[in-house]
C-alpha cells in the first residue's frame, strides 16, 4: 500500500494530476498508429526513439544529481536570499554563463528552472536569458567553423549572447505582473 | 523517513513528475526527425524576407541536436541557400521549441512558454535579416 502511495506521489503529485499521463497515452497511441500506417518510417522512427532515449539517460542522471545536491545542500530560503542578493548585471551575467555551460536537452532543465523560479523567486527574464543562452554550443563550434568559417562562428556566438540578454529584458517587460520577484533590475 | 532518503525521493519526484511530458516530446521528436527537411528546404529560396521567415518556421518546428541544424544549414548553404536563410533556420532551431512547448508550458507556465517562443522566433528572423546584410 505504501509502495502504491509512493508511486502515485512520484507520477501524479499531491494534486493527483492525470493530464500529463493522458497526453502521453494519446501521443503514444498516435505514434503507434503513424508507424503502422507509414511502414517506411517505422525503422527510422524506432531508431530515433531509442537514440534519443539512450542520449537522455546521462542527462537524467545529471539532473537527478543536481536536484539531489540542491535538495541536500541548498536551503530554499538561503538560495532565494542569494538570488535576491545578486542584482542587476551580475544576475544577468550569471544567467548567460549558466545557459552556455548547461548541458542536455532543454526540456530536462524545465523542472529545475520551475523549482528555482518558485524557491528563489527568479524572474522570468532570467529564465528566458538562460534558455536562450543555451543556443551557444561551445563543444559544437568546430562544426560551425567548418561549415561557415571563423568570422561567422564568432559573429553568431556573440549575437546569440547579446540576444539572450535582449530576450530576457523583453520577457521581463511582457511578463510584468506575472513575476513575484523583487530582483529585477 | 531520514533526510537523505527524503531528499532522494524529492529529487526522484522532480524527474518522474514531468516524465510523461518528456516522453511525449521524445515520441514527437523521433517522428519529426523522419521528415525530409532537406527536400522541404529546396523550395525555400536563397534570400529575402519571405525565405528567411519560412526557414525560421522550419527551424522552429524542427527539433533535435543543434549539430543537425549546423550540418543541414551548412550543406544547404553549399547548395545555394542564402546565409541569412540558413542563420534564421539555425537560430530558430536552437532557440524556438514548438515541440517542447507543452513541457515548457506545464512546468514554467503557458503564458511564459508562448511569449518566450514568439519573441525567440522574431529574434531568429531579425538575426537572419541582419546576417543576410552583413555576410552578403
Amino acid at each position: 500500500m505504501a509502495f502504491v502511495k509512493a508511486l502515485r506521489s512520484l507520477f501524479l503529485g499531491e494534486e493527483e494530476d492525470y493530464r500529463p499521463i493522458t497526453i502521453f497515452a494519446i501521443t503514444f497511441i498516435a505514434y503507434l498508429v503513424i508507424i503502422l500506417i507509414f511502414p517506411s518510417i517505422q525503422s527510422k522512427a524506432m531508431a530515433n526513439l531509442w537514440k534519443i532515449l539512450y542520449n537522455l539517460i546521462p542527462a537524467f542522471v545529471l539532473v537527478y544529481i543536481l536536484m539531489l545536491l540542491i535538495d541536500l545542500f541548498v536551503e530554499p530560503k538561503s538560495l532565494a536570499a542569494k538570488f535576491k542578493a545578486m542584482r542587476g548585471w551580475k544576475l544577468w551575467l550569471f544567467s548567460v554563463i549558466a545557459g552556455i555551460i548547461s548541458t542536455g536537452p532543454i526540456y530536462m532543465w524545465y523542472p529545475l528552472l520551475a523549482r528555482l523560479k518558485k524557491e528563489a523567486e527568479l524572474n522570468y527574464g532570467y529564465i528566458a536569458t538562460f534558455l536562450y543562452a543555451r543556443a551557444v554550443k561551445i563543444p559544437l563550434l568546430p562544426f560551425l567553423i567548418a561549415y561557415f568559417g571563423w568570422n561567422y562562428a564568432i559573429a553568431i556566438t556573440i549575437t546569440i549572447i547579446i540576444l539572450s540578454l535582449i530576450e530576457g529584458v523583453i520577457i521581463d517587460m511582457l511578463m510584468e505582473g506575472k513575476n513575484d520577484s523583487s530582483n529585477s533590475v | 523517513m531520514k533526510p537523505l532518503k527524503k531528499a532522494m525521493f524529492r529529487a526522484l519526484r522532480s524527474i518522474t513528475r514531468p516524465l510523461p511530458i518528456i516522453l511525449t516530446v521524445v515520441l514527437a521528436l523521433s517522428l519529426i526527425e523522419c521528415l525530409p527537411l532537406k527536400d522541404i528546404s529546396q523550395y525555400i529560396g536563397s534570400g529575402g524576407f519571405v525565405s528567411i521567415f519560412l526557414s525560421a518556421i522550419i527551424g522552429a518546428i524542427s527539433a533535435g541536436n543543434a549539430m543537425t541544424s549546423y550540418i543541414l544549414g551548412g550543406e544547404l548553404v553549399k547548395n545555394g541557400l542564402g546565409i541569412g536563410v540558413a542563420t534564421a533556420f539555425i537560430v530558430a532551431w536552437v532557440t524556438v521549441g514548438i515541440v517542447q512547448m507543452p513541457a515548457e508550458g506545464t512546468l514554467l507556465g503557458k503564458r511564459f512558454a508562448i511569449v518566450r517562443n514568439a519573441v525567440s522566433f522574431v529574434l531568429a528572423v531579425t538575426t537572419g535579416l541582419i546576417f543576410a546584410l552583413i555576410f552578403w
